[in-house]
């Protein structure tokens, strides 16, 4: 985590202060949540909301290397794609660290509602809040889509009225760190997941209902910890630009779709709502080059899936504003169903291709 | 032309008074006398503990003076309810109490910065700044509800209220 100061070091089990000034009310409070909901993870905190620095990636003293990294600040009424999102979105693309950051709190605020940097990063997961106490949108979470028409934020979770650490507040900052948390425990299960296939687990996972939410403005709903470590299949790939092409003409199938990624996924008719969400990374230096421009994503995709009999029964338009594809079918044969995803467009050359698929039932 | 004259003077007033921010400053005539009113800072926290989200909500600014215990109680209570700090103590037999709340605030940073409070013929004025960050500044994300309260000899002149939006980002 990296807060303005750091928690008092005799306050948090299982942390590292990272030669910061300690400031207790709001990372003592995010620092406990992120406890609370992983008791085991190891915790770290640099001040003055920075970046982890290149040393602290590997792990400080002997501890475990840093995979998630929790924002819960952010820089307001800024319209576009800023310095802060291309960094963090760079952080998550060049070292494979998730990273969670705030939607903000300026909901119900008119044009100003958008969401907080780094909270515009593409690769970065942006958390709004909910209640916990009646499953409703919080009013103060912020929800409009960013200039660049991005669909933010990615995830909700509780943010309200929210105690740890002997300190009760609401705001995003709160519920970020329960992403950022539950995140790790799903890490600690799956390593794989980092971080795009991390993100499109989550995306596929959270269908928890939540009252008042603006259609169209909000990624995926609250998060479902029991739908995201039950139920489950991913798939993950990592490679150059053009080990697409590779992917795509080695697994499997006739030549026909050797310019498509497939995975095949066994259901049953029995199942409903099952979503699929593909998910990639982009370079955030790219995207800064393009702020507010469909040319912000270096490469874009599309998914469709085929039913046992090799009909299409659901497909996505391109992914022109969101890095993920996202898909909800209901099975009405028991069998295999390919999930066939086509690159459409592939701007930036440099951009290595890092992607996951995540189906949750 | 004297109706002239005396439209540019009260122009001239209300520009000097104004701040970069817009302040609504009442300046006092160049001839009155004014001089400082000696005040206790008795609780300026730059944020609340809890926010309460239920159903007697109190998120709106308000400036108002206490002269009374009972009120002066109840209102702290419902500002600032989970606090684990004494109620602060005011002896409302000489003195009286100023409560400055900002609202609900979007984050961490904004404040009450009391300047000075000055009294001259036309009675009291409480000058503070409502500090904000700029629009370059990261904030947390945390809701909070400033406010400010302070206590000043028991009088009964009227108090109003001077106040002037700051912007600036977090110095460490």
């Amino acid at each position: 985590m990296t807060e303005l100061g750091c928690p008092n070091s005799n306050h948090i089990t299982n942390y590292t202060r990272l030669g910061s000034p300690q400031r207790t009310n709001h990372s003592e409070l995010v620092s406990g949540i992120i406890r609370a909901v992983s008791p085991e993870s190891w915790l770290y905190c640099r001040g003055g909301r920075v970046l982890p620095r290149a040393a602290d990636l590997d792990g400080v003293g002997g501890r475990p290397p840093i995979h998630i990294a929790n924002v819960s600040w952010g820089l307001q009424d800024a319209s576009f794609y800023q310095v802060q999102d291309r960094d963090w979105d760079n952080l998550v693309y060049n070292e494979g660290v998730a990273v969670f950051a705030i939607a903000g709190n300026h909901g119900g605020s008119g044009d100003s509602n958008e969401v907080d940097s780094p909270g515009k990063g593409y690769n970065v997961v942006t958390v709004g809040s909910f209640s916990d106490t009646n499953d409703w949108y919080s009013f103060f979470s912020s929800d409009k889509n960013p200039a660049a028409g991005q669909t933010k934020p990615d995830v909700l979770a509780p943010g309200e009225n929210i105690a740890a650490a002997g300190r009760m507040d609401s705001g995003t900052s709160f519920a970020s760190p329960h992403a950022a948390g539950f995140a790790a425990n799903l890490m600690s299960e799956w390593m794989q997941y980092a971080p795009a296939t991390l993100k499109a687990t989550l995306l596929a996972s959270s269908t928890y209902s939540i009252g008042g939410v603006s259609q169209g403005t909000v990624g995926a709903e609250g998060l479902d910890f029991h739908n995201a470590f039950y139920g489950a299949y991913f798939h993950k790939w990592s490679g150059s630009n053009s080990s697409f092409g590779y992917f795509a003409a080695n697994d499997g199938g006739s030549s026909w779709d050797d310019n498509f990624l497939e995975a095949p996924v066994d259901l049953n008719a029995s199942m409903s709502n099952v979503r699929i969400v593909f998910s990639y990374l982009n370079r955030g230096s790219w995207a800064y080059q393009y702020p507010g421009s469909s040319w912000a994503l270096g490469t874009s995709y599309r998914m469709r899936v085929r039913n046992p009999s090799g009909q299409t029964i659901a497909y996505t338009d391109v992914s022109w504003e969101n890095p993920y594809l996202m898909l909800e079918i209901d099975p009405t044969v028991t069998g295999t169903y390919n999930v066939m995803i086509e690159r459409v467009g592939n701007n930036d050359y440099s951009a290595n291709f890092i992607a996951g698929l995540n189906v949750t039932w | 032309m004297k109706t002239l004259h005396l439209a540019l003077m009260v122009l001239f007033a209300a520009c000097a008074g104004c701040d970069d921010e817009g302040s609504i400053r009442v300046l006092n005539d160049a001839n009155s006398s004014e001089e400082q009113v000696p005040f206790e800072i008795v609780s300026c926290p730059a944020t609340s503990a809890y926010t309460h989200l239920g159903e007697e909500e109190v998120h709106e600014p308000f400036e108002v003076v206490i002269e009374d215990p009972h009120q002066f109680r109840e209102l702290y209570l419902t500002i600032d309810p989970t606090n684990q700090e004494e109620i602060p103590a005011i002896d409302f037999s000489e003195n009286r109490s100023v409560f400055i709340y900002l609202g609900q605030q979007t984050n961490t940073f904004p404040e009450v910065r009391l300047d000075e409070v000055i009294s001259n013929e036309s009675g009291i004025t409480v000058t503070y700044e409502n500090v904000q960050p700029s629009a370059d500044c990261e904030t947390d994300g945390a809701l909070t509800e400033p406010y400010c309260i302070i206590s000043l000899p028991k009088s009964d002149e009227p108090i109003r209220f001077s106040v002037s939006t700051v912007k600036e980002c977090y110095k460490p």
